[in-house]
């Protein structure tokens, strides 16, 4: 069934649409989805300190040239003895620093001096209280202003004293460069996340190329073919590979098995059912009633066996594909005695020393009734059909690790060299014997493998001695 | 004695039907599960043999349906292999006993025969085992040179064998036979009991086989 599931996969049906497309559906949409989120948030973070970075850059730039134009401005003021300052380095001013410059001087009883009548006010009031230059942000007629005041000692006759320099600029042109710096940088980190993305998207694709290539080898897959895919898989999909190809193994192994007992099956069949028309066709053409009777008695005994037959490849058939319950807790013993009971009657019947012992402390054991009485039942029958007569003994034992069924009989052992092979479907000790069909002991080891235990031919000195071994 | 057949095997239903009819039964013969019903709940029948496969309706629908109109006389269910539930569901719907396909035909006479004699009235007969004749009512049992001289616990002891005969019957079984149900036995006094009776009847060539461990077989073919 697996098989069949595997190989005949429907190319399509990845993307069918009815499957969970998001998470389910794709490994390459899947790490994308993880990766890109992250990427977009690390970008806009970056972005966002390199532009205050940026601005402080920019503002430490101006402040310094605010400062230097007020000094300027100050020796000026005072070269010029308080007059005007040149409209000349005003204008080289403005041009150096882009924006606006507007300028204050006042004396040192607060007298205006020269300049702009209104300077901006600062936090302070108009005189900075110390020699140290105080920077400021404010508003000139509406507009954003950096302001820089300062106080200079000036030995002039006309107005020696300390002089309050207050020199301003409107920011736009700088406040401009920053949000340009800021895009600029926004859009370099965009550019990287999106090369990023690029090639995340296709190097995934290109990274998931051997599964693939995986998928391709159980694609062309033919329906009989189970042999390991031998394709090279990438370390994270090796396990799963390994796991396939176990699963390969086992399933050509059961096929195979399976095979070989449908075509083991067929020619078994062959016989008792030949046997059957010819004796049917002998006892057709019996001369007188009691050679009709000797053949009619010969054709039911054929009968028997290719019932015995069918009956028990129901039962090989029954015991590899039937689900051993092992929830329930059974009477071992009983179900023993009662296999040991039905067989009683034939084997008494043969004059045959016939006996059934219960060894230890029976226990209740997990196992399925119906498959351990045909166990029993087949190892039972083999000793009737191989023990020549000689006394047979059924033993149920329990000891502290296991629960055994042992039935052994005095008659011929089993060859060492038999004593695995026998219990492998059609294999029998003397293949020219037309007694058994050689399913007997398969049968019984299938049964007790299917419960966890084992079914062996023991190692005894004289006769021939069979055990199901069930663990606790 | 009246024997329903009803298996939708054909020749299986035609073996049967000729293996008793050649041991003097009257049979009748049926395949359809209704038919059945409506045969057996008219006409009745001293025993049944049935199939739980049936077409119309299954065995067990059918036991039901026949113990509904009234019939008390035993019926034995014939199942295919491993079906132990449909046993026990078989055994709960009322049937007597049961049969596992493929069977022997001389299991299904001897079953019969079981049956046949559960049902009061036929046991005033006498009955044939081996070379033996049994008078089960008259507590007697005649050898072909004459009645055996039996003691009471030994005639119940071979009633209780041959009851089951072709059966292994458990040491509990035959003491609760012939001491009483629950009675305080030692298992030696069976065992006492048996050797008496094998010794007797070894002498008119039938034989009790001991399977140790499991209890004891009547076996009337034996020589």
């Amino acid at each position: 069934m697996t098989t069949k599931a595997a190989a005949t996969s429907n190319r399509p049906s990845v993307r069918s649409p009815n499957r969970r497309r998001v998470l389910g559906g794709s490994l390459r949409r899947r790490i994308f989805l993880v990766l890109a989120p992250g990427l977009i948030i690390i970008a806009t973070v970056v972005t966002a300190l390199r532009y205050v970075a940026a601005e402080r850059t920019a503002e430490q730039l101006f402040d310094r040239t605010l400062l230097a134009v007020a000094h300027a401005v100050s020796r000026d003021v005072v070269l010029s003895k308080g007059d005007v300052v040149t409209e000349a380095l005003l204008k080289s001013l403005t041009s150096s620093l882009g924006d606006n410059v507007y300028y204050h001087v006042r004396g040192p009883r607060g007298e205006f001096v020269t300049g702009f009548a209104s300077p901006p006010i600062g936090p302070r009031g108009l005189s900075p209280p110390s020699e140290a230059p105080l920077f400021y942000n404010g508003t000139h007629y509406g507009a954003p202003i950096r302001a820089v005041a300062l106080r200079e000692h000036i030995a002039d006759p006309l107005i020696g004293g300390w002089v309050t320099v207050t020199v301003w600029q409107t920011t736009r042109r700088r406040e401009a460069m920053s949000i340009q710096l800021a895009l600029w940088s926004a859009g370099q980190m965009f550019g990287v996340i999106g090369a990023a993305g690029f090639i995340l998207w296709f190097g995934v694709a290109w990274a998931l190329r051997p599964l693939n290539s995986l998928r391709e080898a159980v694609e062309i897959r033919s329906l009989d073919d189970l042999s390991p895919i031998k394709r090279p898989a990438p370390k994270e999909a090796r396990s799963l590979v390994a796991a396939m190809n176990s699963l390969f193994r086992r399933q050509a192994a059961s096929l195979a098995a399976r095979d070989a007992l449908i075509s083991n099956a067929a020619h078994q069949l062959r016989n008792p059912i030949a046997s059957l028309q010819a004796q049917a066709e002998a006892a057709a053409s019996a001369p007188d009633e009691p050679t009709l009777r000797l053949r009619v008695d010969a054709l039911a005994a054929a009968a028997r066996r290719a019932g015995r037959l069918t009956k028990q490849l129901l039962s090989m058939e029954l015991a590899s594909t039937r689900q051993v319950q092992l929830d329930d807790k059974i009477d071992l013993v009983a179900v023993a005695r009662r296999a040991a009971e039905a067989r009683a009657p034939e084997a008494l019947g043969k004059d045959i020393e016939y006996s059934f012992n219960i060894e230890g402390a029976p226990r209740p054991i997990a196992g399925d009734e119906l498959m351990l009485y045909e166990a029993v039942e087949n190892l039972i029958d083999n000793a009737l059909k191989y023990g020549a007569g000689a006394p047979i003994r059924v033993i149920v034992a329990f000891d502290k690790a296991r629960a055994r069924v042992v039935v052994e009989n005095d008659g011929p052992p089993v060859p060492k060299n038999l004593r695995e092979r026998i219990f492998e479907r059609f294999v029998r000790d003397a293949p020219e014997d037309h007694r058994g069909c050689g399913l007997g002991l398969a049968i019984v080891r299938e049964i007790a493998l299917a419960h966890g235990g084992g079914a062996a031919c023991l190692n005894r000195t004289s006769g021939a001695a069979f055990e199901i071994s069930l663990p606790r | 004695m009246r024997i329903a057949v009803i298996e939708d095997n054909e020749p299986l239903a035609d073996a049967v039907a000729n293996a008793l009819r050649d041991r003097g039964y009257a049979v009748d013969l049926l395949s359809d599960g209704l038919e059945a019903e409506e045969f057996l709940c008219e006409s009745g029948a001293d025993l049944a043999i049935m199939d739980v496969n049936l077409p119309g309706q299954s065995g067990f629908e059918l036991l039901r349906n026949i113990r509904r109109c009234g019939a008390t006389w035993p019926i034995l269910m014939l199942t295919a292999r491993g079906e132990t539930a449909d046993r026990i569901a078989g055994l709960d719907a009322g049937a007597d006993d049961y049969l596992v396909k493929p069977f022997e035909m001389s299991e299904l006479l001897a079953r019969v025969r079981a049956l046949g004699r559960r049902r009061g009235g036929q046991t005033a007969l006498q009955e044939k085992v081996g070379p033996l004749k049994f008078d089960r009512a008259g507590r007697r049992l005649y050898s072909p040179d004459g009645p055996l001289e039996l003691s009471r616990r030994e005639i119940s002891l071979f009633a209780a064998l041959s009851e089951r005969s072709g059966r292994i019957v458990s040491k509990n079984e035959l003491a609760d036979a012939v001491y009483g149900v629950g009675a305080e036995v030692e298992e030696n006094a069976v065992e006492l009991l048996v050797s008496r009776l094998r010794r007797k009847l070894r002498a008119v060539g039938v034989e009790i086989r001991t399977a140790r461990g499991l209890g004891y077989l009547l076996d009337a073919e034996a020589e």
